[in-house]
């Protein structure tokens, strides 16, 4: 909790359209850096394809409907499998915080768990699941999951015990305490928690993917990346990673950045 | 006139375990409360009023002991006791002032939601709080903070008020204004008040009656407070009246 500055709407306005100038101009200073590399050191189109070669396979893929599609198919596997984590890792983390013998089995499940990579569980993940969606949904729950367990429990456990009393005062029952006070006053662990969860499920699905894809052409963003480099088709690559990119800034800025400003930076429980 | 008891506690103990041994906060308390009356509790930091005022509002266990309100033992926390708690993080900081109050509005179902808007809006003009309705508890001040506090209480429609220090992490001057605040409003609403305090000059300004608790966790002694009202916190008669409170005081081992 700290001191919120006052600041009018007009200043954050321009504030943030200067951040947004600002970026645009590094973009442009990089692309114009890259472009310069390539032709002064004269390096082959297959390792670095000219950026007009990358933007027009950018807007192919999009207009062929093949890079939309995959992105669209692993975005929905991502929400989807986020939704199941976060869910399930509520329960874990109330069930942490309100029986002390749950407590130490979820601590120690943590504990083993949360420093495992996604990626490292894959094979035996494809030895119980095969290489469809179940497995893909289970390697994204499982990068979900433990960070959000360790983020819901410590968010839990530092509500206000003034704020719990005076809900139960106000003659709150159980549920209508979970909903009406306990979520809201761990909202701030809730979103950093939803940060981890979604950087690491995007980086898992996108690996796990690219290894399913080679095994049976499965799709999603991974497999369109690792069918580009299968076709040398390096500015297909390229416009790949360009839009994971792109997909990572937006989440961050545009979803994340935006729940943000609009609860726990109005609420003064962070700036 | 003889004023109905509203309140009552029966021999309330608890202890707090501390390894083996359990170590009394509250021994055998008892006392009684008439209709709008304001009584205070007075006793040193840490002798066990604030956990006093939590068991009273059944938010903590007694280890034995029993409450009544209106006669009827009661058992469970309710609207019907309000707890105003001495900490300001009490408001709900997501939620505007406005919306605090209007949280705690009846929950009964019989008013329509224009009835609600209407009491709310109410409310925050009695408190003096009709700029701040929109405003989150983290841009209030100390005092609006803990007149809000107090507004919500209200709002839930107590039959009594409990207050744990509310002033005291209040600069002077703000906490001057809102003793005066409280007891126009007592008058105004026919509250009845249990104030938990250990600044005398306060009991001695506010109470119709004070109670003095010792360190050990007991009622020691009662002391009627009969100054006339308005009082002056100035006034000879109430310097006179606090010296006797703090002779009554000092008399009390463990304080």
């Amino acid at each position: 909790m700290g001191w919120s500055h006052e600041v009018t709407p007009s200043k954050r306005l321009l504030h943030g359209r200067n951040r947004i100038v600002r970026r645009l101009i590094w973009v442009v200073v990089i692309i114009a850096g890259y472009e310069i590399i390539r032709r002064g050191l004269e390096i082959s189109p297959l390792a670095l394809p000219p950026i007009v070669e990358i933007g027009s396979a950018f807007f192919a893929g999009f207009g062929e409907g093949d890079l939309l599609q995959q992105l669209v198919r692993s975005l929905i596997l991502i929400a989807a499998a986020l939704a199941a984590g976060a869910g399930a890792a509520l329960g874990l983390a109330l069930l942490s915080v309100r029986r002390s013998f749950f407590a130490e089995l979820i601590d120690g499940l943590v504990a083993i768990f949360h420093p495992l990579p996604g990626i490292a569980l894959l094979p035996i993940v494809i030895l119980w699941f095969g290489t469809g969606t179940a497995s893909l949904l289970v390697i994204i729950i499982h990068s979900v999951l433990w960070p959000m367990i360790t983020n819901l429990t410590a968010g839990l456990r530092g509500v206000s015990p003034t704020q719990i009393m005076a809900g139960k005062n106000l003659g709150m029952g159980r549920s209508e305490l979970f909903f009406r006070i306990l979520l809201p006053a761990s909202l701030p662990y809730i979103i950093a928690g939803m940060r981890i969860a979604w950087a690491r499920s995007w980086r898992a699905l996108i690996s796990a993917e690219m290894v399913f894809g080679a095994i049976a052409g499965a799709g999603g963003i991974g497999w369109y990346l690792y069918s580009k480099r299968v076709f040398m088709d390096s500015a297909g690559l390229f416009a790949g990673v360009v839009l994971i990119i792109l997909i990572g800034v937006l989440v961050e800025d545009v979803v994340f950045r935006r729940i943000q400003r609009k609860t726990v930076e109005r609420w003064g429980m962070e700036r | 006139m003889e004023e109905r008891i509203i309140f009552s506690a029966e021999r309330i103990v608890k202890y707090y375990q501390n390894g083996e041994t359990g170590v009394p906060v509250l021994s055998n308390i008892s006392l009684k409360l008439k209709e709008r009356e304001f009584v205070c509790i007075l006793g040193p930091s840490g002798c066990g009023k604030s956990t006093l005022l939590r068991v009273l509002s059944s938010l903590e266990k007694a280890d034995s002991g029993t409450i009544a309100l209106d006669g009827n033992e009661i058992t469970g926390p309710g609207p019907d006791r309000m707890l105003i708690f001495q900490e300001q993080d009490q408001l709900f900081h997501w939620l505007s002032t406005r919306s605090n109050i209007h949280l705690a509005l009846g929950k009964t179902g019989t008013q329509s939601e224009q009835e609600r808007e209407k009491q709310t809006t109410a409310l925050l003009r009695q408190f003096g709080l009709q700029e701040a309705g929109d405003k989150f508890p983290h841009q209030l001040s100390g005092g609006m903070k803990q007149r809000a506090a107090i507004a919500r209480s209200l709002a839930a429609g107590p039959r009594i008020l409990f207050l744990d220090e509310p002033f005291s992490s209040l600069d002077a001057m703000t906490r001057e204004h809102l003793q005066i605040f409280l007891l126009d409003l007592w008058k105004r609403r026919n509250l009845t008040l249990l104030f938990v305090t250990h600044d005398i000059t306060e009991a001695a300004l506010l109470s119709d009656r004070i109670i003095i608790m010792n360190a050990e966790g007991k009622l020691v002694k009662e002391v009627e407070n009969t100054l006339s009202r308005p009082r002056d916190r100035d006034g000879t008669d109430l310097h006179k009246f606090t010296a006797v409170l703090r002779q009554e005081l000092s008399h009390n081992p463990g304080l």
